[in-house]
């Protein structure tokens, strides 16, 4: 059975307006959703920064939290304007403006870098704090007051958009627990082919690029692998390391971690590595990746192939004579 | 001839530190009354190519009551081997070099005489090297590497860095990988040849770090540039003297007085001053191919 239609509302305009306002805040919360679903590590690490896990654990919380904006999103884009969607739907717009606000001052109270970001597009859409304060105020605020307004009054209830609504927000969090298994990371992250080292920046006033991190890279032929010191896996592959950075030929390897310096020494006393290991600020290097290790080709400054995990050494190393 | 007498002073110095340092370790591996080492002896398969370090600096005692530990520290010389995965340490209280392997986080000691001094400064295991092992080392809270040993205490930790105004010399001296760096690295001819054809005093102030990693990478070439612009000075042409300026690791690199005066936000930094006047800065990975960095600084000038 067809919804019900609703009443025309008294005012044509307004009830224009409104729609315009749901359509485009629901447009921007079912992005939000899908961006953070590509990578629910990153956003869980975001819940978990900004203190919302006091309920659930962080992984959970941020399951749900894409579930219900990817749900609200797709109610709003339908046009479901019921006061409880709206409830729901202001109460997320405050909490974003509120958790933007908060690192906004923080910021220009010196607290926080401007290389900080927000995670509220997950880090698909990497923001410092002045973008995402003045992003979220100029796309919230309006679109949520005009969703108040030209409501439709009265009807039936809307069942199949909202059973849409919620078969959305179940497929979303499906794909969101799918995701880090799909070979997304070219699309997910910041780090794909064609990309130079000197685009790949944060910050918007004293910016920070992996072509400082990797100055020696915007030259030759360099393989680069992110990883997370702390990992076994990595640490039982530090032999293979060793060996392609020493027989490597013409290609340099460089290993990248956000670890602290004590950590890198740490590591490479007590492991053996013999190749360099730099240091990378972690709002410059989370957005690189998904999962660790990670690596890529970088020819030139410019990045030519990236792979989920350690290099293939085997096709990188350069063939003996004969 | 006119050229190399008007190479600066602090590169002249460097080089001497460099044969110096050299020198040091040769002295060390013959001991005063060791037979010569044979011409060309076999070498260890993974235990050689140890080169002159400055990732880890040697200091002797630690506990309480250990003697001398200054004089015996300024004296030891550390190597590392990136094929063996191992520190060399020699001119230590404990006679012999001592290995330091990182993976098995194992020492060993090795007889002087077991080492091949090589061409380069570095030295090489003999393939047929005795070594006593001593045990394991032990990192401390702030990862240093901690050798207690009943003939050797002391620990190996990254060398203090150098502060204020430096001279290349000093810089070669503290961390031996600018000079492999420097001798590595050619400066494009024509961006040196163009620079050098120009009339007019330059000099470049630059601020740096001995722990900062992107220095690390990027001073040999810088130091390299250097020379290559004192070799190709004309006569009446023009001039460039460099000038170093160490400062502390974070938390203080920013609170140092030279960093809050010029305002200074990322290293390395280069100010650049055509006479007398300061007309550009040079960032971070700009120092990357230094010779056109600051070819292009003067290219309007």
């Amino acid at each position: 059975m067809p919804d019900a239609v609703a009443p025309p509302a008294r005012r044509p305009l307004l009830a224009l307006l409104g729609a315009l306002g749901a359509t485009v805040l629901g447009a921007v919360l079912l992005f939000a959703a899908v961006t953070k679903a590509i990578d629910p590590a990153a956003f869980a690490e975001s819940v978990h920064a900004e203190g919302l896990d006091f309920v659930l654990p962080a992984g959970p919380s941020a399951l749900l939290a894409i579930a219900i904006e990817a749900g609200l999103g797709t109610a709003l884009l339908l046009g479901l304007r019921r006061p409880g969607v709206l409830v729901a739907a202001t109460g997320l717009a405050v909490l974003f403006l509120f958790l933007t606000g908060r690192t906004y001052v923080a910021h220009l109270r010196g607290v926080v870098s401007e290389a900080s970001s927000c995670g509220c597009f997950g880090r698909f859409v990497e923001r410092s704090p002045t973008e995402a304060f003045w992003q979220d105020v100029l796309l919230l605020v309006p679109t949520t007051a005009l969703a108040w307004v030209g409501r439709p009054v009265g009807g039936a209830r809307p069942w199949r958009r909202a059973a849409l609504a919620g078969a959305t927000a179940v497929a979303v969090t499906g794909f969101a627990v799918a995701a880090p298994s799909l070979p997304l990371d070219d699309v997910a992250t910041r780090l794909s082919p064609g990309e130079r080292l000197a685009t790949l920046c944060v910050g918007d006033g004293k910016k920070v690029c992996l072509r400082d991190v990797l100055p020696l890279a915007t030259e030759g032929r360099h393989v680069v692998v992110l990883a997370d010191l702390d990992d076994a896996a990595f640490a039982a592959a530090v032999s293979d390391l060793n060996r392609f950075a020493l027989d490597g030929g013409p290609t340099r390897l460089w290993v990248v971690t956000t670890a602290a310096k004590e950590t890198v020494a740490r590591f490479s006393l007590l492991s053996g590595a013999t190749f360099p290991v730099l240091s990378a600020p972690a709002p410059l290097a989370r957005p690189l990746y998904r999962r660790l290790p990670r690596s890529f080709l970088v020819v030139d400054g410019v990045v030519r192939e990236t792979w989920d995990g350690l290099p293939p050494f085997a096709t990188l190393l350069p063939t003996p004579p004969g | 001839m006119l050229a190399a007498a008007r190479l600066s002073p602090s590169l002249v110095a460097a080089l001497l530190v460099s044969l110096v340092a050299g020198a040091v370790g040769a002295g060390a591996a013959r001991g005063a009354d060791a037979p010569a080492a044979p011409a060309t002896p076999a070498v260890h398969a993974t235990l050689r190519d140890f080169a002159l370090t400055s990732r880890l600096a040697w200091s002797a005692g630690g506990a309480a009551g250990e003697g001398a530990a200054g004089e015996e520290g300024a004296k030891a010389v550390v190597y590392f081997s990136a094929r063996g995965g191992a520190y060399l340490v020699r001119g230590t209280a404990l006679g012999d070099a001592l290995l330091v392997r990182t993976g098995a986080t194992t020492l060993a000691s090795v007889p002087e005489d077991a080492l091949v001094a090589r061409e380069d400064g570095g030295v090489d295991l003999k393939a047929d090297a005795p070594l006593k092992e001593l045990g394991a080392y032990t990192l401390s809270a702030t990862s240093e590497l901690v050798v207690a040993l009943p003939a050797l205490k002391g620990k190996l930790a990254p060398p203090p860095p150098l502060l204020g105004w430096q001279t290349a010399a000093a810089l070669i001296e503290h961390s031996p990988e600018y000079a492999r760096d420097a001798k590595a690295y050619t400066p494009e001819t024509t961006c040196v040849e163009a620079m050098c054809a120009c009339k007019g005093e330059v000099r470049v102030f630059l601020y740096f770090g001995t722990w900062c990693q992107t220095c690390s990478m990027v001073m040999g070439r810088i130091l390299k540039l250097e020379e290559a612009l004192a070799r190709g000075a004309k006569e009446g042409g023009r001039t460039v003297k460099f000038d170093y300026y160490g400062l502390p690791p974070a938390p203080k690199t920013w609170e140092d007085p030279e960093a809050v005066k010029y305002s200074l936000d990322a290293l390395p930094t280069g100010l650049v001053y055509v006479e007398g006047s300061c007309c550009a800065r040079i960032i971070g990975a700009d120092w990357t191919k230094p010779e056109a960095a600051l070819k292009a600084v003067l290219a309007g000038r």
